[in-house]
């Protein structure tokens, strides 16, 4: 079992925990102007990085969607912020 | 043709269904008011004279008190609509009933810990300030009542006969069951 940390509740068990997407990955603006490349990269193009990954999530318990700070090679998971604390300010959020 | 009407059991008789084990006896308890409130909890909690809300396997005790099940919601139990109504309030909170959404069982007995062991996989000494966890792969609300051996656990209505199921097939609670 690995353990995930929720923003608010702390240290929880993986199962308890939804995969959202990679963080920063921006639904394109503009609604008829959105070219078919703009929302197929929106849909499917991914950066899927080696190691050092920012990524949403959401602890499915208590409802809170967060982004993490993860590892693609290890696994391990290095913080977490709340978005409602401004964790998605950076421009990370999507 | 398919016929599933074989394949459920029928619900237990919640007013006298029970669990005897060695250690451990698990109730149904029924007839609680069950809130849930969403906002401003500090103005809510200040407001109705609630306190402290209870955390993950915090100690609640009387009949009145509410349960922290995420960042900005509460489980209110015993909070009556002739107290506070459904809706939203000025004061900066919405208030939904949720009797009838939420089963609520207690476990009692020394082996409390050792069923939270067996349901669910958070830390008995971190478990955080919310009650909303996996118990037996579920979402529930879990906390102490009265005293650190009454476990209660909030469960949705239409899950609570599996998760009675499954207490039922513990070794902790093996020996007989009633009302099923």
């Amino acid at each position: 079992m690995q353990l995930f940390p929720c923003p608010f509740c702390g240290p929880r068990s993986e199962s308890e925990f939804h995969f959202g997407g990679e963080a920063g990955n921006r639904r394109p603006e503009g609604f008829r102007a959105v070219t078919d490349g703009e929302w197929a990269a929106y849909l499917h193009e991914r950066d899927n990085r080696r190691g050092p990954a920012s990524e949403i999530w959401m602890h499915m318990t208590c409802g809170e969607v967060f982004r993490m700070e993860r590892d693609t090679v290890h696994h391990g998971a290095v913080r977490s912020f709340a978005l409602i604390e401004g964790g998605g300010d950076d421009g990370l959020a999507h | 043709m398919l016929d599933n009407s074989a394949r459920w059991r029928p619900e237990p008789d919640w007013e006298n269904a029970r669990l005897e084990g060695r250690t451990v006896a698990v109730r149904a308890v029924t007839g609680l008011a069950q809130r849930l409130v969403s906002g401003d909890l500090d103005r809510f909690l200040a407001r109705h004279g609630l306190g402290c809300d209870v955390g993950a396997l915090g100690l609640a005790s009387g009949g009145r008190y509410a349960v922290r099940v995420a960042r900005d919601r509460l489980l209110v139990v015993g909070l009556p609509a002739s107290e506070c109504a459904d809706g939203w309030h000025a004061d900066g909170y919405a208030v939904t009933t949720m009797g009838s959404a939420l089963r609520v069982l207690d476990a009692r007995g020394e082996g409390v810990r050792d069923l939270l062991a067996r349901a669910t996989t958070v830390d008995p000494d971190d478990p955080g300030p919310c009650a909303a966890l996996r118990f037996f792969g579920l979402t529930c609300t879990v906390y102490f009542h009265g005293d650190a051996q009454t476990l209660r656990i909030h469960v949705e209505r239409g899950l609570a006969a599996s998760l009675w199921e499954w207490l039922e097939c513990q070794p902790l609670l093996s020996g007989g069951a009633g009302g099923g």
